[in-house]
């Protein structure tokens, strides 16, 4: 059987596969982060479920799990200050992480795509292996001091800050109205260099890359499949194609990468240990793959249907392979 | 707590990494339609995209036969 770890919402490539599951008959339960903690029972050093047996798991695939929400309603009812505030967060969230953590261990046997330890993005770790393999990547420094970023600057010309471990989105919600504000990746300007202190908190820089096009490649069972996404005429989209124009979208196209490309990359995910991701890459005006980082667990219907990949059908098939046997 | 306050980015500049100083913004009309299960934000930005909520472990063959939410 196969086991779907995932999340109530916003997991569109996961539905996708399903619908496939479905189509091929395949044995699957979709595990929801929520569910698990609203019908836990562990006793005897093991955890049962009403609707399947943990020992006829064969397969996991490791989607999301839970977000805040899950214990937003106990800090929003509480009432505390901020520092009271920050320790129910922090232990809520420890109280399920390590329950998930002993649950993880029980099925540490079985056959994993997106194993748990796989799930973060790890950008420092994944630059120093890129480039470890003979992959172009930026370069980066992480800074408190605005000199270092000014000679970083006077080095490159052109510089982008981005987060260290992943986007922040923060909400405001009133009625049916969604205000969002995102940490995403920026242009260190000079008005914006001008704005800065002389010491800040840590921060991330990296050299901008010219870019012809970019490239984002969702890789899967030893083989890779590229998109191109000619982002950089757009003034929304040139820094980060993420900061989506959905008047007039981004054109893109699929791409096939150079086999030594393909070849360093397949290389860096058998050091790093990754089973399945999307990567970014940028090629550049002066012909060159440059790597940016690698994303182990995404909506992949922004690859799959621009190139008509059908990547849904493929990771379906993948998971039905793995549980029959195969590698 | 419980009041949901507008994110000032200009108090906290300094405390902050760098990136926070040019945070994107977005803004949508979020209406739930198709008994609870697909929401459509239409952006003021422009366009609009659907997104699909499931609450529990089912089958998407069951969903036509759900009850509201």
């Amino acid at each position: 059987m196969i086991l779907i770890l995932s999340k109530e919402d916003s997991e569109f490539s996961t539905e996708q596969v399903i619908d496939w599951l479905d189509y091929f008959g395949a044995a699957y339960y979709r595990l929801n982060g929520a569910s698990f903690y609203k019908d836990l029972h562990f006793e005897n050093n093991t955890f049962s479920f009403q609707d399947f047996d943990i020992d006829s798991v064969n397969v996991v695939w490791n989607r999301r799990w839970l977000d805040e929400s899950f214990v937003l309603d106990a800090i929003e009812y509480a009432d505390l200050d901020y520092r009271n505030v920050t320790e129910l967060y922090r232990n809520l969230t420890n109280e399920l992480k390590f329950s998930f953590k002993y649950f993880v261990r029980k099925l540490s046997k079985k056959k994993w795509l997106s194993g748990p330890n796989e799930l973060a993005v790890f950008k420092l770790l994944q630059l120093e292996k890129a480039s470890e393999v003979g992959l172009k990547t930026p370069e980066t420094i992480i800074t408190t001091n605005k000199k270092e970023l000014e000679k970083f600057i006077r080095k490159h010309k052109r510089v982008i800050s981005k987060p260290i471990s992943e986007p922040a989105t923060f909400l405001k919600e009133q009625d049916s109205l969604v205000e969002l504000f995102g940490v995403r990746t920026i242009e260190v300007e000079a008005n914006l260099l001008d704005e800065i202190e002389d010491n800040f908190f840590p921060s991330l820089f990296q050299q901008l890359v010219e870019k012809a096009f970019e490239i984002r490649t969702f890789y899967l069972d030893r083989e890779f499949y590229s998109m191109a996404i000619f982002s950089q005429l757009d003034p929304q989209t040139s820094i980060d194609f993420r900061n989506y124009n959905r008047v007039k979208p981004n054109r893109t196209e699929p791409v096939k990468l150079p086999k030594d490309i393909e070849h360093k990359l397949q290389v860096l995910i058998d050091n790093i240990g990754y089973t399945t991701g999307s990567i970014d890459l940028v090629y550049t005006e002066n012909k060159e793959f440059v790597f940016l980082e690698f994303n182990p667990v995404g909506q992949f219907g922004m690859t799959s249907y621009p190139c008509n990949y059908g990547l849904e059908k493929k990771v379906a098939k993948y998971l039905i392979k793995l549980d029959h046997g195969g590698k | 707590m419980g009041e949901n306050k507008k994110f000032d980015i200009s108090k906290i500049e300094s405390k902050v990494p760098v990136s926070y100083r040019r945070m994107s913004y977005d803004h949508f009309q979020f209406e739930r339609t198709l008994k609870n299960r697909v929401a459509t934000f239409r952006s003021y930005n422009g366009g609009k995209s659907k997104c699909f909520f499931f609450y529990k472990p089912i089958s998407r063959m069951n969903y036509e036969q759900e009850e509201d939410i």
